[in-house]
């Protein structure tokens, strides 16, 4: 891999846009110089370029604890308002299946309220890759991967304390791991621990051994809830044929007291009332008759004989009126036979024989009239004997009959009356009667009550039961999954074994190589090259040892700050070398603390060599005008960083400060 | 008519009370006709009993015997003349005072006559009676 350009745009002490080619112009020149002097931004170049690659994720000396978006806020240049933001440009290229292919990563961002927000897009051979820059967090380690880029970009001060040997055990942890790939390795055992995990937890038959136990125990709750709503029923059954004995005893003895009787009572009284209604009705119709003609019946046979001797009388009468008015013609007859002159004897003969025949007709002589009744009288009296009176006693009859049938029926209302009892001998009884029904009642309610809940218990207890063979259903095949389960965990943990065993046998040969390749790096840079004669590194623990001379162990202390500085670039190397892979080495501050003889060996032996590409960044009094001529030769591109400490501002030329 | 006003003794008006409580008739009137009547039905002539009119039950012909007034008088004119009493006026007022207060009497003195069917049962079915 090759850096080809860092653009900075706003980003720490640069204002404004500044670009940086850093392509090497020939493999002879590696080295591209920047100088600036301390607080000119030369941490921020490293930085950036960490940044641009593994962003939230980046290892920046700068970032301290805050978050990622204050970290990218307080990054954007103090002369711009935060709205207008921040980018990073880091274009490289690789050879990819024997072709360059050249990449851009463009990192942008602009502050907000909070924070900042980020925008990253990565341009493949200029044309912009969305898939890649949605997932350039995890691809980034094909490029540079994270674990390692401490071993090419890191500040030539601070890896000082690499040379303490905890802290060198845990970079060489890191680096091995990730040179080895062991972290995969290192994932895949702590994805199988989880995974074996997940299987124990499926594993746990006795949570479903737990959850059968409950419905099990429920099942029995619900039976035995079915049993006793059945003792429930069988008791309100009981309760409810003894309330209805009760009452069926009640009403026996309520019929046998007349309770029916009393029933009827109001029918009867009501019969009384309508009866002697129509027994008063009668009576009055009787009283009306009694006022009419039918005391004379009584006297029946002296109104026939009445009548007959009316009828005499009154024949008498006409006859006698007859006769008189004869006796009045016959004296004017006789008077004008005598005017018209015949003969005495004749008229005396005539008038003779006129009064013989009146006396005849006559009949007997006029005597006292008794029944002193007129025609009128006698019709009445006639009409009266034929039909009026009979249609009386016809009438009178009737009423009498329907009298009597009243009476009967009065008297049978009145034996039906006395044969009720009285009211308050059965008042108790109706009561006891009317509490009986209730209890019937009630205990018929209780009998629907507990049969509903026999139905309810029963109905719960085949759901339950079904529920369970369910649950035995799950539990069969949990118990096949479990076996399952159990086998996986088997072979996970062999695995495991295996990948240990792997681990701990890649890393040794590994270590091996490294020691040498380390060794041989503080070899060539140290000026004591014999102080330290051997390195070795404990596959295990990764602990690093220094032999002495004569094969005594060297502790760190024992080594000056400029001796562990070395030694910690000679480690550096010796990892990078390692690693395989070729990627620039970005170095800050790189000479910090070493003397003059072992700033030279690393200006002549390191820096040509490091890699293919070496960016310093370096003070003017780490790259002098000495070490610049001698370094001059490997040099491809000199840049200047400029610091205006009035406006704060750092500006970038090319050229170095000589 | 002979008889102008009807006024019966203390003594029937007090059987009379007691007639109208047993039948529940409330007329005097009907009453004295069944009396009267009842008196004539009976063969025997009646005692020329004294009956005083002491009571203040009177009536006048007409109320007694309405609109049959002529039959009765009839009746009580062939009553007179079959025991062999002259038809004067004195006579058969007389006689109708004895006959009302002698039937008044029969009727009281009936103790089966307790109903108003019992006395129409003289004129209905006069075995019963």
């Amino acid at each position: 891999m090759i850096f080809d350009e860092l653009v900075l745009h706003n980003v720490g002490v640069f204002g404004g846009r500044h670009s940086f080619t850093l392509t090497p112009p020939t493999p002879s020149k590696p080295v591209t110089l920047i100088g600036a002097l301390n607080g000119g931004g030369k941490t921020t170049f490293l930085d950036a370029i960490q940044l641009a690659l593994f962003g939230p994720l980046a290892r920046t000396t700068s970032r301290g604890n805050g978050s990622y978006q204050q970290y990218l806020r307080r990054l954007i240049h103090s002369g711009v308002p935060p709205e207008d933001g921040a980018s990073i440009e880091l274009a490289f290229h690789i050879v990819e299946q024997g072709q360059d292919r050249h990449y851009r990563v463009c990192r942008s961002w602009a502050g907000t309220s909070t924070g900042a927000k980020e925008r990253l897009d990565i341009l493949v051979d200029d044309r912009p890759d969305t898939t890649l820059s949605r997932q350039w967090a995890e691809r980034v380690d094909a490029f540079v991967p994270r674990g390692v880029a401490e071993l090419f970009f890191f500040d030539g001060e601070k890896i000082e304390t690499l040379a303490e040997l905890d802290n060198a055990r845990e970079m060489l942890r890191t680096a091995i791991g990730a040179l080895l790939g062991l972290d995969l390795v290192d994932r895949l055992a702590a994805d199988l621990t989880v995974v074996e995990r997940n299987h124990k937890a499926d594993h746990a038959t006795p949570a479903m051994q737990k959850l059968l136990d409950a419905e099990r125990k429920k099942l029995a709750t619900y039976r035995q809830d079915r049993e006793g709503a059945k003792d429930r029923v069988a008791e309100a059954q009981g309760a409810h044929d003894r309330a209805e004995k009760v009452l069926h005893d009640l009403e026996v003895k309520i019929q046998l007291e007349g309770g029916e009787l009393l029933d009827r009572s109001r029918e009867l009284e009501a019969a009384k009332l309508h009866l002697t209604a129509s027994k008063k009705d009668l009576d009055t119709r009787l009283t009306d008759l009694a006022a009419g003609t039918l005391p004379l019946q009584l006297v029946r046979d002296q109104l026939e004989t009445l009548a007959d001797h009316a009828d005499v009388e009154l024949e008498r009468i006409h006859l006698h009126d007859i006769a008189d008015l004869l006796k009045s013609r016959d004296r004017t007859t006789i008077q004008q036979l005598r005017q018209h002159n015949v003969p005495d004897t004749v008229v005396q003969a005539l008038q003779r024989s006129l009064t013989e025949d009146r006396r005849t007709r006559r009949g007997s002589p006029q005597r006292a009239r008794i029944t002193d009744l007129d025609r009128d009288g006698v019709a009445a009296l006639r009409q009266l004997l034929e039909s009026g009176l009979d249609q009386e006693i016809h009438a009178a009859q009737s009423l009498i009959e329907q009298r009597h049938k009243v009476e009967n029926e009065v008297e049978d209302v009145l034996r039906g009356l006395a044969n009720v009892p009285s009211e308050e001998a059965l008042d108790d009884l109706h009561k006891r009667r009317n509490d009986a029904h209730r209890a019937v009642a009630a205990a018929a309610q209780a009998l629907t009550h507990a049969e509903a809940e026999v139905a309810a218990a029963s109905a719960a207890e085949d759901e339950m039961e079904r529920k369970l063979s369910r649950l035995l259903d799950k539990a069969a095949d949990e118990m096949t999954a479990a076996d399952d389960s159990r086998r996986l965990i088997e072979h996970s943990q062999r695995v495991r074994a295996t990948l240990k065993k792997f681990r701990h046998e890649a890393t040794r040969r590994n270590v091996d190589r490294i020691q040498r390749l380390i060794l041989e790096s503080l070899q060539r840079l140290a000026r004591k090259n014999r102080l330290i004669t051997d390195i070795s590194i404990d596959p295990e623990t990764f602990s690093v040892e220094l032999h002495g001379q004569d094969g005594t162990v060297l502790l760190p202390q024992q080594l000056s700050a400029g001796e562990r500085q070395l030694l910690a670039v000679s480690m550096l190397w010796g990892l990078a070398q390692a690693s395989g892979r070729p990627l620039p080495v970005v170095i800050d501050t790189p000479l910090g603390r070493l003397d003059g003889i072992h700033r030279s060996h690393l200006i002549e032996r390191y820096f040509p060599q490091a890699s293919h590409q070496v960016i310093l960044l370096s003070t003017d009094q780490e790259i002098d005008e000495a070490a610049w001529n001698k370094l001059r030769k490997h040099v491809g591109h000199t840049y200047q960083l400029e610091h205006d400490t009035n406006s704060g501002v750092t500006t970038a030329k090319t050229g170095y400060l000589w | 008519m002979p008889l102008e006003n009807i006024r019966v003794s203390r003594q029937a008006r007090d059987q009379l009370i007691t007639l109208k409580r047993r039948t529940g008739i409330t007329q005097w009137n009907t009453l004295c006709r069944w009396a009267f009547c009842r008196s004539l039905a009976e063969p025997t002539p009646p005692p020329a009993a004294k009956h005083p009119a002491d009571s203040n039950v009177e009536m006048t012909w007409r109320t007694f015997a309405g609109q049959h007034g002529d039959l009765y008088w009839s009746l009580l004119r062939q009553r007179c003349h079959a025991d062999g009493l002259a038809l004067d006026e004195e006579t058969l007022a007389q006689q109708f005072r004895v006959h009302l207060h002698r039937g008044i009497g029969y009727l009281v003195g009936d103790r089966n006559m307790r109903t108003i069917t019992d006395l129409i049962d003289y004129a209905v079915d006069p075995t019963a009676a």
